[in-house]
C-alpha cells in the first residue's frame, strides 16, 4: 500500500524505484548470461544496468545506494573470478574494465547527460538563481551581468559582491544596528540595487598628495597593497569598523562593520581598509596585483583593526530586514572573506578601455556547482516536522505518514503490513542463516543444504545487501527523514522475502507449498483491501477505521469517518 | 614447553600432506588452517581425539604444503620462523639485548634531558596541567578539567618530588625562583625517555630483525616531535607511554598466546600486564579509548580463532573469561581506582565544584554547601532545590506572568543567583520576630510561607489561575503580601518524605538531606517543576506548577513535586559541617564527573572559518603541513617549535597509507595462487603488522569525525604506531632484498640519516633564542610558520 499510495502522487520517488527495479532486473539478467562473456546480450544487459543506474542516480542520490549495492557485488564477483585459473590475466583485465566503464562511466554520463537536458530546458532565470555563482547565472537567458571596464581606478563606482557563499553584494541603506554602535547597517544582499554601490576612494593623506602632484586628473588604477576608503554612493556613509561586537555573531574576534560619517564629512582611519589581491585570472597575470573586475578576488583587511570583512550566510533579526550579517574578522580563514568586483562605472574610462565579463563554465563545472548546491542544501533540510520519523522506526512501521486530509477522507501513507513485516525477516534471517553457516564452516561442517546455499546467497543475498545499503546509511544522516525513504529498500526487500519463500519451501511438495503461497496472498490481498482506504482516499466507516488500526502510533484520524449505524 | 612444541609438531606434520581435505580453491586466505586440518583427519581416524592442538600454531609457519604447485615448497625454512621456535618465547630476548637496551636509554636520556632547564617560563599546557590542575593535588582543592586523572596526578607526584609547594602559578608566564621546575621535567621526561628502549623491545617481540628494532628505537629517538613534547610538564610523555606499554604487552601477550601453554603464569602475566597498561593509558587521556579497541579487535580475532580450532569448550570458555577478566574488568579497575584516589585527595572546595551535584559539594571542605546549619528554623533564608534533574533552584524575578495572574514569575534556574533565596515564615497572620523570638525548627506537617528575599513577595498558587503551559495544574506566582493579604493562598504544608543518610527517623527538616514536598495548605496541590520551559517572556526557564490533589501514589513519589533545601542561612545558628551528614556514592560521583568531562570536551569546538596558528586539522598531520609554535615567537624568547622529524613523518605516513592496498595485492596474489610468501608467512607478517598498522588507523582516523578542537599533538600516539610500522616494513623489504645482506647496511645508513635530519631542526627541539628568521632555511614546506605567518594581517 505504501508504494501504491507514493506512486499515485506526482513525487519522486515512483520514478526513482521504477529505476532501482529495471537496474535489478537488467543486473539479474546479466548474471543469467555470465556462462556466455563478452557475448551481445552479456554487453546489452551490463550496459542497461549502467544506464538504469545512471537514471536512478539522477533521480535521488538515494541511486548511489544501488551503486553501492552493484558495486559490491561486482567486487565480489571479480574476487570470485580472480581465484578461477581458468581465466587468464588478459580476460581478467577485460572483465574488470567492462564493469568499470558500465557501471562507473555510463550511469556518470548518464547523469551528466540528465543534467545537460535540465540545463537546456531550464535555460531562463528563475528562483533558484540566488544558489548560483555568477558564471553560473551568466549561462541562463534572462540573467545578463554583461561585462564591465576591466580595470578599477580611483573614484569608480562598484559592486562588490561577496565571493564565497552567493549570498549577494555589500549593501547599506538607511537603517540602523539595533545594537553595538547603532551605526548604519552593512549588509549582504541578493539582488542589484543602487544601494550596492560603493565608491572607491582614496584615505584623506594620499587624496591630498594626489591634488598636489603633477597630474591630478589623470586615472589611478587600485593596486594590491593600496588603502583605500569605501563610500556608500546613496548615503554618503562611508565602510567603517571599530572594536564592536556584530550583532549576530558574538564571537570577540569578530568586529561590527558599520557604514559612518555623512556628506561633507571628511572620514577618519578606521575608514581605512588594505585591498589584498590574492587570487586573479591566470589568463591575466596583471589582476593578481592590479585590481580587476572580475578577474580579482581580494580581502578588504581594516587598518587599524588587522581584521578582514566576512560573511558567513548569517541572517540578521527584522530591523535588519533579514538581510545577511557582514563582519570584520580577525585571522580569518581566506574562503569567506573573498570579494570581487562585478560592475565597475567611471564616467572618465574611455569606451575603448578593455572589459571583463564572467567565464562561461563548462557543463562539468556547472554540474559539479549544481551538486555542491544539492548538497548543502540538502544538509540544511534539518528542520524538524511532524511526520519526520528515525530509520529505525521504518521496517516494522512504526508509524505512517499523513499526506492529505479532507472532511471524511484522507491519504496516510501506511504499508500492507505482512509485507513490510515478512520481508523485514527474510533479509534479517538471511543474515542470521549466513553468520551460522559461516560459523559451521570455520569449525569444518560444510553445508551444501542440496545446493540451495549458493543460490541463496546469490539471489536473497544481493538482495539483502541491497536493502542493508538502502537502509543503514540513513543512520548516519542528520537531515529530517520520512518513512518513504525506506521505499527502495522495502521493494528489494520484499523480493528477497520471496526469493526465500522459494528456497525454504523447496523441500516441500507441490501442493503443500501451492497452499502456501495462496495463503499469504490471500492474507495481503485481505490486508491490502483493509488499507486501501487511507491509500486511495475512498470513503471508509470508523468502525472499520478502529478495528485496523493495530497500534497507536498509527496516527492516521478515524474520527474523520462517519459512524455505521446499526440497525437492530 | 620447547619440547613440547617440537613434538607436537614432529606429530602432526607428516599427516598433513597425505590428507587435504580441502579443494586447492579453498587453500587461499587459510593458511592457518593446517591445524585444523589436521585435528579433523585425526579425529576421524580415532587416533588422536585426545590431542590437544590449541597449542600448535607454530607448526603453521613451517609445514611445508603441496597446494597448488608454484614451487615454493622446496625453499627451506627461513630463520625467521625457526630461530623463533627453535628458541621459544625466552630466546626473544638475548642477554646481548640488555646492553641494545642501555644504549639506548642513555641515548635517549641524553636526547631528552640535554639542556631541559633552559627556558623558566611556563610552555604552552605547561599552564594547564603544571601551574594549575597538578597543584590542585598537593592542595587539595576541587577542580574540573577534560581529562582523566592518572596523567595529572603523576604530575602532581613529580612536583612532590621537586619540593614544590602547590602555590598558584596561574597568573604568571615564569616559574618563580622558589620552584624547582627542572627537577619537574626530568621526571615527566622519563616517560619520554622510556618509550624508546620500549620500542626496541617491541620490535622484537614483533620479529624484526634486531639491527631493524634499533633502527625503530632510533625513528622514535629522533623525531623531533616526540622528543620536545616530553621535555615539558605536559600529559603527553605519560600518554604515550603507556600506549607504548599496551603496545609492548599487548605483543607481548600474543606471541605468549601462541606459542606458550594458555593459563600458565607467564600467559597471566602477559594478559594481566595489558590489561594493567590499558587501564594506565585509558586513566590518562580519553585517546586511550583507541588503545582499548585495538585491543579488543585483536582479542577478537584471536577468540575467533580459537572458535575455528575447535579446543573444548570448556578451554574456549575460560578464553573467554580470562580476557574478559583481563582486558575489561581490570582496565575499569584502575580506571575507577584513578578516580577514587582523585576524589580523596581533592577533598577541599575549589573552582569545579560547581560542575557536581549539590551532594557532592556538601562534601567538599569549605565549600559553600559544606558549612551551613544542619536544622533549618523559622526565619532561614534558604536555596531550594527540585529533585527533578535539570530545572534547578526554585527562582522568582520582578517580570510577571503575562497572562492569568499577572503576577510575578516563579520559575526554576540551574545557577547560583540571589534571586533563588527564600525566607521561611510562619504561617499567615502569624506575627513573628524571626531575629528576636525562640528558635523554632520546621517539622513535618508545619505551614510555612516562603518570602522572596530580594523582592519581598510570596509564594501562593490559586484556584483561579492556570499554569501557562501545563494548562491543567495550577499557576504558582509570587505577590507582595500586602497588596492581598486577605485570601489564604500562600500556606504550604511541609511534608517530609525521606530523610537521606539519616538512621533517625526525626521528622525535623534540614538542609541537604531532608527530601520533601510542599502541599499547598488550602488547595492541595503539590509544588511541582518539570521538563518544560517558559518561552521567552520566562527567559526559557522551567515552569514551576501547583499540580492538584492526586491519588495516585505515583504521582505523590514522582522527582518532580520532591525538593530539599540546598542551602540554609541562619545567622542565629551555627555553621555546621555537612559532611558528617551527607554520604556519597563513589561511582555516582564518578559517572557524573565523567559526563561532565564530555560536556566540556566537546565544547571545545573551533570555528572553521578563524585561522588559529595552534589549531590544525587531521588530514594535515601526517605530512607535517602545519607544526606549531609552543611559545611566543619574539626574537629574544627561547623559542620551541613542534615540529617532526620531515622524513620520518612523511615516510610513516605514505608506509601507513599503502599498507592496505599491500595487504589488498598479497591476498589478490595469494588467490592467483602466484604469490611468492610460503604459506603461514602471510599470517605471520598479519600477526606482526596488525598491531602497528591497526594502532596507527584508530589513533589517526577517529580525529575526522570529532567536532572539537585539534592540535598536531594529537597525531604523537598514531606516529608511535606508524614509526614502528616503518621500521617493520624496512624490515620486509631488507629481510627479502639478496637475502637480508644489506640490512644491517640499510639499518645504519637509515640511521645516520634520521640522526642527522634531527640534529639538523634540534634546534627547535632543544630550544633557540636567536631570532627565527636566522633558521628560515629549514622552512621546507611553504606552509611552516618558522619566522613568518602567512595569515598575519
Amino acid at each position: 500500500n505504501a508504494l501504491l499510495t507514493q506512486s499515485r502522487l506526482i513525487l519522486l520517488d515512483a520514478s526513482l524505484i521504477f529505476f532501482t527495479g529495471l537496474t535489478v532486473m537488467f543486473w539479474a539478467l546479466f548474471f543469467t548470461e555470465s556462462h556466455r562473456p563478452f557475448g551481445n546480450r552479456w554487453w546489452g544487459y551490463l550496459l542497461l544496468t549502467g544506464v538504469n543506474l545512471g537514471n536512478a542516480l539522477s533521480c535521488k542520490w538515494v541511486g548511489l545506494f544501488l551503486i553501492a549495492t552493484i558495486g559490491v557485488w561486482t567486487l565480489k564477483d571479480l574476487w570470485e573470478k580472480l581465484g578461477d585459473l581458468s581465466i587468464t590475466p588478459a580476460q581478467y583485465f577485460k572483465h574488470f574494465v567492462a564493469r568499470a566503464i558500465s557501471l562507473i562511466v555510463v550511469p556518470l554520463v548518464v547523469y551528466l547527460f540528465w543534467f545537460q537536458v535540465h540545463f537546456s530546458v531550464l535555460h531562463k532565470s528563475g528562483d533558484g538563481n540566488a544558489f548560483m555563482s555568477p558564471e553560473f547565472q551568466n549561462t541562463l537567458d534572462g540573467v545578463n551581468l554583461g561585462h564591465t571596464p576591466r580595470d578599477v581606478y580611483y573614484g569608480s563606482r562598484v559592486r562588490i559582491r561577496h565571493d564565497a557563499t552567493n549570498a549577494g553584494y555589500l549593501h547599506s541603506h538607511l537603517s540602523n544596528y539595533e545594537t553595538g554602535s547603532k551605526q548604519q547597517q552593512i549588509t549582504l544582499y541578493g539582488f542589484r540595487d543602487d544601494n550596492n554601490y560603493w565608491v572607491l576612494t582614496r584615505t584623506e593623506d594620499s587624496e591630498e598628495a594626489h591634488q598636489n602632484s603633477t597630474t591630478p586628473n589623470e586615472l589611478q588604477q587600485i593596486k594590491d597593497g593600496d588603502i583605500v576608503r569605501l563610500l556608500h554612493w546613496r548615503t554618503h556613509r562611508r565602510l567603517h569598523s571599530h572594536n564592536e561586537r556584530p550583532p549576530v555573531t558574538t564571537n570577540d574576534y569578530q568586529n561590527e562593520v558599520s557604514g559612518y560619517g555623512w556628506e561633507g564629512f571628511k572620514g577618519d582611519s578606521n575608514d581605512h581598509w588594505r585591498v589584498q589581491i590574492l587570487e586573479g585570472d591566470s589568463s591575466i597575470p596583471d589582476s593578481k596585483k592590479k585590481l580587476m573586475s572580475i578577474h580579482s578576488k581580494f580581502r578588504l583587511v581594516h587598518v587599524n583593526q588587522r581584521c578582514a570583512l566576512f560573511s558567513n550566510r548569517k541572517k540578521l533579526p527584522k530591523w535588519g530586514h533579514e538581510q545577511v550579517e557582514v563582519s570584520c574578522m580577525k585571522s580569518a580563514k581566506f574562503p569567506k572573506t573573498l570579494w570581487r568586483i562585478e560592475s565597475n562605472v567611471n564616467e572618465n574610462i574611455p569606451a575603448s578601455a578593455p572589459l571583463a565579463e564572467y567565464r562561461r563554465p563548462s557543463l562539468i563545472q556547472k554540474v559539479l556547482e549544481a551538486t555542491a548546491v544539492m548538497w548543502r542544501v540538502n544538509n540544511g533540510l534539518t528542520k524538524s516536522h511532524p511526520y519526520e520519523s528515525r530509520p529505525h522506526t521504518w521496517p516494522w512501521m512504526r508509524r505512517g505518514m499523513a499526506f492529505w486530509g479532507s472532511d471524511s477522507r484522507s491519504i496516510y501513507l501506511l504499508g500492507t503490513p505482512i509485507l513490510w513485516w515478512l520481508s523485514f525477516v527474510a533479509v534479517t534471517s538471511f543474515a542470521a542463516v549466513q553468520v551460522v553457516l559461516f560459523l559451521r564452516d570455520r569449525r569444518g561442517f560444510h553445508d551444501r543444504l542440496l545446493g540451495a546455499r549458493e543460490r541463496y546467497m546469490e539471489s536473497v543475498g544481493f538482495l539483502s545487501i541491497g536493502w542493508v545499503l538502502h537502509w543503514i546509511p540513513f543512520f548516519l544522516m542528520g537531515r529530517q527523514l520520512f518513512l518513504h525513504h525506506y521505499l527502495p529498500a522495502l521493494w528489494l526487500a520484499i523480493l528477497a522475502l520471496v526469493g526465500s519463500l522459494d528456497l525454504f519451501t523447496r523441500r516441500l511438495s507441490r501442493k503443500v507449498r501451492q497452499v502456501l503461497m495462496f495463503a499469504l496472498l490471500l492474507a495481503t490481498v485481505r490486508m491490502y483491501f483493509q488499507y486501501s482506504h487511507i491509500a486511495y482516499g475512498s470513503p471508509w466507516t470508523r468502525e472499520g477505521c478502529e478495528r485496523s488500526k493495530w497500534f497507536k502510533s498509527w496516527d492516521y484520524d478515524c474520527s474523520r469517518f462517519p459512524v455505521l449505524h446499526v440497525t437492530t | 614447553m620447547e619440547s613440547r612444541n617440537l613434538k607436537q609438531r614432529g606429530h602432526h606434520s607428516p599427516v598433513i600432506p597425505e590428507t587435504l581435505p580441502f579443494k586447492a580453491d579453498d587453500v587461499a586466505g587459510e593458511h592457518s588452517r593446517g591445524a585444523k586440518y589436521t585435528v579433523d583427519t585425526l579425529d576421524a581416524d580415532g587416533e588422536g581425539a585426545s590431542s590437544k592442538t590449541y597449542g600448535a600454531y607454530p607448526i603453521v609457519s613451517t609445514v611445508q604444503r603441496d597446494d597448488g604447485g608454484t614451487g615454493n615448497n622446496d625453499k627451506s625454512i627461513t630463520d625467521f620462523s625457526a630461530v623463533s621456535l627453535a628458541a621459544g618465547i625466552q630466546g626473544i630476548m638475548r642477554s646481548q639485548d640488555l646492553v641494545t637496551v642501555m644504549v639506548l636509554t642513555v641515548l635517549s636520556l641524553m636526547t631528552r634531558l640535554y639542556r631541559i632547564g633552559r627556558s623558566n617560563r611556563i610552555l604552552w599546557d605547561e599552564s594547564h596541567f603544571s601551574s594549575t590542575y597538578a597543584p590542585k593535588y598537593l592542595n587539595h582543592t576541587f577542580y574540573h578539567d577534560v581529562h582523566p586523572p592518572l596523567a595529572k596526578m603523576l604530575v602532581a607526584l613529580a612536583q612532590v618530588v621537586a619540593g614544590f609547594n602547590g602555590s598558584d602559578l596561574k597568573q604568571s608566564n615564569k616559574y618563580p625562583e622558589y620552584v624547582n621546575y627542572t627537577m619537574m621535567r626530568v621526571q615527566i621526561a622519563m616517560y619520554g625517555v622510556a618509550l624508546v628502549p620500549l620500542a626496541y623491545l617491541t620490535c622484537l617481540q614483533l620479529r624484526l630483525s634486531r639491527p631493524m628494532a634499533i633502527l625503530a628505537a632510533s625513528f622514535v629517538l629522533f623525531d623531533n616531535a616526540i622528543c620536545v613534547m616530553s621535555r615539558f610538564v605536559l600529559l603527553d610523555a605519560q600518554l604515550l607511554f603507556f600506549t607504548a606499554l599496551t603496545l609492548f604487552s599487548a605483543a607481548t601477550f600474543q606471541n605468549v598466546n601462541k606459542y606458550a601453554e594458555p593459563f600458565s603464569h607467564r600467559w597471566w602475566a602477559w594478559l594481566s600486564m595489558t590489561g594493567f597498561s590499558l587501564g594506565c593509558v585509558m586513566s590518562s587521556k580519553w585517546v586511550g579509548l583507541f588503545c582499548v579497541i585495538l585491543v579488543g579487535i585483536v582479542t577478537a580475532e584471536d577468540l575467533f580463532r580459537k572458535f575455528c580450532d575447535r579446543i573444548p569448550w570448556e578451554d574456549y570458555t575460560m578464553h573467554w573469561l580470562a580476557r574478559i577478566n583481563g582486558l575489561i574488568v581490570l582496565p575499569l579497575v584502575i580506571y575507577m581506582a584513578c578516580f577514587w584516589i582523585h576524589f580523596k585527595l581533592l577533598y577541599r572546595t575549589g573552582p569545579g565544584e560547581h560542575k557536581m551535584s549539590a551532594n557532592f559539594q556538601a562534601r567538599l571542605l569549605g565549600s559553600k554547601l559544606n558549612s551551613q546549619p544542619y536544622d533549618i528554623t523559622y526565619g532561614a533564608f534558604v536555596d531550594m532545590r527540585s529533585m527533578y534533574n535539570g530545572p534547578g533552584l526554585l527562582h522568582s524575578h520582578i517580570h510577571r506572568y503575562p497572562s492569568m495572574s499577572r503576577q510575578q514569575q516563579v520559575t526554576c534556574f540551574p545557577h547560583r543567583d540571589t534571586n533563588n533565596i527564600w525566607q521561611l515564615h510562619k504561617g499567615r497572620g502569624i506575627a513573628a520576630n524571626y531575629t528576636l523570638d525562640k528558635i523554632e525548627f520546621i517539622n513535618h506537617g508545619d505551614i510555612v510561607q516562603l518570602v522572596h528575599n530580594n523582592t519581598g513577595a510570596v509564594l501562593r498558587s490559586s484556584k483561579e489561575f492556570l499554569a501557562p503551559l501545563t494548562t491543567s495544574h495550577f499557576e504558582v506566582a509570587a505577590e507582595n503580601i500586602t497588596a492581598s493579604s486577605d485570601v489564604d493562598i500562600s500556606d504550604w504544608r511541609v511534608e517530609v518524605v525521606q530523610q537521606k543518610h539519616s538512621k533517625r527517623s526525626d521528622k525535623r527538616l534540614h538542609a541537604m538531606t531532608t527530601v520533601f514536598r510542599l502541599r499547598h495548605a488550602s488547595m492541595g496541590c503539590l509544588l511541582r517543576v518539570g521538563s518544560r520551559r517558559l518561552p521567552k517572556w520566562g527567559w526559557s526557564q522551567s515552569e514551576v506548577t501547583c499540580l492538584p490533589d492526586s491519588t495516585h501514589k505515583k504521582d505523590v513519589k514522582s522527582k518532580d513535586v520532591l525538593w530539599y533545601i540546598e542551602h540554609n542561612t541562619n545567622k542565629r545558628m551555627l555553621n555546621d559541617d555537612l559532611s558528617k551528614y551527607v554520604k556519597g556514592d563513589f561511582i555516582i560521583d564518578m559517572i557524573q564527573l565523567n559526563i561532565e568531562m564530555g560536556k566540556t570536551n566537546s565544547a571545545l569546538s573551533p570555528d572553521r572559518d578563524k585561522y588559529n596558528a595552534l589549531e590544525s586539522d587531521p588530514w594535515s598531520w601526517p605530512f607535517l603541513i602545519y607544526p606549531m609554535r609552543m611559545v611566543g615567537w619574539s626574537d629574544k624568547t627561547i623559542k620551541y617549535y613542534e615540529i617532526g622529524n620531515p622524513i620520518l613523518w612523511w615516510a610513516s605516513a605514505i608506509v601507513c597509507i599503502m599498507y592496505p592496498f599491500r595487504l589488498v595485492y598479497w591476498l589478490a596474489c595469494q588467490r592467483r595462487q602466484c604469490s611468492g610468501w610460503r604459506s603461514g608467512e602471510l599470517l605471520e607478517l598479519w600477526d606482526n603488522s596488525k598491531l602497528l598498522w591497526g594502532g596507527w588507523a584508530l589513533h589517526y582516523l577517529p580525529f575526522f569525525l570529532m567536532g572539537r578542537v585539534t592540535y598536531i599533538h594529537h597525531y604523537l600516539p598514531a606516529l608511535y604506531f606508524a614509526l614502528l610500522q616503518l621500521a617493520f616494513d624496512l624490515d620486509l623489504v631488507f629481510k627479502h632484498w639478496r637475502r637480508g645482506r644489506y640490512l644491517r647496511l640499510a639499518a645504519w645508513c637509515i640511521g645516520t640519516l634520521v640522526c642527522l635530519v634531527f640534529l639538523y631542526f634540534a634546534p627547535f627541539t632543544f630550544g633557540w633564542d636567536r631570532p627565527a628568521k636566522e633558521l628560515a632555511g629549514r622552512r621546507w614546506l611553504s606552509t611552516w610558520n618558522i619566522y613568518e605567518d602567512i595569515y598575519a594581517m
